[in-house]
């Protein structure tokens, strides 16, 4: 029996043994791996990813660099939060600067990075002021990736250039021009709101243009009632659009993609999206010849009337991660100017020196002048602020644009739902 | 016969109940005890007692959710039981029909998300061939968005439901009818009885308990249905197409209320469990129905 104790002991000991020296190595393993979380890359930009770990990891003996790659929509709700709380959480991530960042530094999965990126050399690649808005608390919280125009006015060259139309400059411009669309059996605006968000940004735009950009933070961070008389003067702004009859009757039953689809048919004279519809277009409709406007001026609006509606997007670095320095090492490799080429050549223009003066897509270069010259920057409902208060927002511009309510009605359902978040 | 020792029954249940605590207790004890919280998912939750129960009470979309799920299940109970009896009525009465139980079934067989994406095609406002056809035999009149206006859109994903799953209770009904004696019907047809009188007085007596059956399978699914709206409506226009199960997922996934979202799946199971007791509670057993 003592024996058959004394063989127990010995293997025990050898397996804890084993589980030392294999944990230690694993462990050892695991501090080598360098883990960094994407929505959705793309076809197009995901070999330029790969082309940067390859280089990194033949640079750094023993480093693997993990890409964790997850559908937009996943990622922007439930997917980053569950990444971020599992065992090997990222080292580095995607997020969208403003309310989304201060959660996340909130929450101690991200800081100030100031020192790092500046002692590593990789500040010295970007632009001047390309940090600006990818702070929190008025610390460097990010690493810069690339500020989007969420909303700006598309529209067909042929068809205005047809139709004898020049871009409108003010608000009455371009009801005189959708009048005349209509005249000519042509839909002004073809959107796709089916999930909210695309008549969000817009409309969102259009009253932050109204009410003032302060009253608009103010609101959507729930210290001022939506349903308030500026809310409901921009929103008025919005639904007399479609009361006119100058925005697609199936707005609110299809969605965005379907929306391009059918401005690239020549279904309608604007669509009004973000930049992003430069890519869509090169993809879908490379012969498509279309602009932008910015959003033309109200006539007595509150707001600064030259403002643009943007993200900012860029990589935080997780606070509770020891490999900050191999984050940086990292980056210097993706935004090398090689890398930095193919990933614009893609249609995501990244804030580097190396960029600048080069040939971009000429909508690409005019969206950057655009943001450039900014001087106010509106934030989205739905990345700027928290999402229900969004989503309040957003279901009462649908309400206004659909025909369903008017607008007070809409936004004082939207206030009620406001009041319920506490 | 009694067991030797006191312990044995309790040693022989032990690994089902096991299995049941895991898979199917814990997490609706967890669940309860999450719907007492603020949480979002990941930092720690506060406790608020029952002010989620008294929010989702408050919640107008929620409670309306209720309302459209039922108008649902009403409208499925004629597209999809109803038809599927006229259907399986239809196809025993004649003979050489396995084209076409086939063809009634098919739809069944098909991914949810495929129909989905087929029908999506079908009623696009713009582009869909519903629309094309109308307008191309004159009834430009008729023309709707089907999906997008708030008069159509539920009623378009009853009728969407009833094409897929009539041929699911057709292949019951079906079922039901073949086993019914050859000699009753063979009489009947002597006595004079038409197709029809054969269908009403006969058949559909003596498959009873499989209507019960049916129309709590229809409740049941109703009240679960998810794939359809999320993918054609995304429980839209306005929220009137919205149902608890789509109005969960987007409190729990996309607003990130844990808390708030399990008090919703709490109050769903409670009415699902009440409905059922209510339903076998009213449900009769008929003496009078044939065994056979």
């Amino acid at each position: 029996m003592l024996k058959l104790k004394k063989q127990i002991a010995a293997i025990a000991i050898a397996l804890l043994g084993l589980g030392v020296v294999t944990g230690c190595s694993s462990s050892d393993n695991a501090d080598k791996v360098l883990r960094i979380a994407v929505p959705s890359l793309g076809d197009a930009e995901l070999p330029v990813w790969e082309a940067a770990k390859a280089s990194y990891e033949a640079a750094h003996e023993g480093w693997t660099v993990e890409l964790i790659q997850q559908d937009d929509d996943l990622y922007s709700t439930v997917g980053l939060p569950t990444l971020l709380n599992g065992k090997n959480s990222p080292d580095a991530y995607f997020e969208w600067a403003g309310a989304r960042l201060n959660q996340r530094v909130a929450e101690g999965f991200a800081g100030d990075i100031s020192s790092e990126i500046e002692s590593s050399g990789l500040k010295a690649l970007f632009n001047d002021g390309a940090f600006a808005g990818y702070d929190s608390g008025g610390k460097l919280s990010m690493i810069p990736r690339t500020r989007d125009v969420t909303n700006v006015l598309w529209y067909n060259v042929d068809m205005f250039t047809k139709n004898g139309v020049t871009p409108p400059k003010t608000w009455d411009e371009l009801n005189a021009a959708c009048a005349k669309f209509k005249a000519a059996k042509i839909n002004c605006f073809v959107q796709g709101n089916k999930d909210l968000w695309t008549v969000g940004n817009w409309g969102g735009h259009i009253i932050s243009r109204v009410a003032g950009e302060a009253l608009y933070a103010e609101t959507l961070q729930k210290s001022k009632p939506m349903n308030g008389p500026e809310f409901v003067k921009g929103l008025t702004v919005l639904a007399d659009l479609a009361k006119n009859g100058y925005v697609n009757e199936s707005v609110n039953s299809i969605a965005d993609n379907e929306a391009a689809s059918l401005f690239f048919q020549g279904k309608a004279a604007f669509h009004p999206i973000g930049s992003w519809l430069i890519g869509t277009q090169q993809s879908q409709a490379p012969k498509f010849k279309m602009d932008f406007i910015n959003l033309p001026s109200i006539a007595g609006g509150a707001g600064d009337q030259n403002s643009i509606m943007a993200v900012y997007t860029g990589y935080a670095v997780n606070a509770k991660s020891t490999k900050k320095t191999e984050v940086m090492d990292f980056f210097k490799e993706l935004y090398n100017a090689e890398n930095a080429k193919k990933i614009a050549e893609s249609g995501t223009v990244l804030l580097l020196k190396s960029l600048a003066g080069g040939a971009l897509d000429p909508l690409a270069a005019k969206i950057n002048a655009l943001l450039d010259g900014a001087t106010v920057v509106v934030a989205p409902p739905d990345t700027g602020f928290e999402l229900p208060v969004a989503d309040a927002l957003n279901a009462a511009q649908a309400e206004a644009i659909g025909g369903k309510s008017d607008p007070q009605t809409a936004l004082d359902a939207a206030q009620k739902k406001v009041a319920a978040l506490g | 016969m009694k067991p030797t020792a006191r312990w044995i029954p309790y040693f022989l249940v032990a690994p089902a109940f096991a299995i049941f605590s895991v898979a199917i207790l814990g997490p609706i004890l967890a669940t309860f005890g999450l719907s007492l919280t603020n949480w979002d998912g990941f930092s720690t939750p506060s406790f608020v007692g029952f002010d989620n129960f008294v929010r989702a009470f408050q919640d107008e979309i929620y409670m309306n959710s209720y309302w459209h799920a039922g108008v649902y299940i009403a409208a499925t109970l004629i597209l999809e039981v109803l038809i599927g009896l006229l259907l399986a009525g239809l196809v025993s009465s004649k003979r050489n029909t396995t084209f076409y139980r086939v063809a009634f079934f098919t739809p069944v067989m098909l991914p949810l998300v495929v129909i989905s994406v087929l029908w999506s095609f079908i009623l696009n406002p713009d582009l869909g061939l519903l629309n094309r056809f109308l307008g191309n035999i004159g009834l430009e009149s008729w023309q709707k968005i089907w999906l997008g206006d708030q008069s159509t859109a539920l009623l378009s994903l009853s009728v969407i439901s009833g094409w897929i799953f009539a041929g699911f209770y057709m292949a019951i009904f079906y079922a039901g009818f073949q086993r019914i004696p050859s000699t009753i019907i063979e009489s009947a047809r002597l006595d004079g009885a038409s197709e029809w009188q054969l269908l009403r007085q006969i058949k559909i007596p003596m498959v009873k308990n499989l209507s019960e059956v049916a129309i709590l399978l229809c409740f049941t699914g109703g009240i679960q249905v998810f794939d359809l709206v999320y993918v054609l409506t995304n429980g839209g226009p306005y929220d009137t197409t919205q149902v608890p199960t789509t109005y969960l997922v987007r409190v729990v996934f996309r607003d990130q209320q844990m808390g708030y979202g399990s008090a919703l799946a709490v109050i769903l199971t409670l009415v699902v469990v009440l409905v059922g007791l209510i339903y076998t509670k009213v449900r009769t057993k008929d003496d009078a129905v044939v065994e056979y």
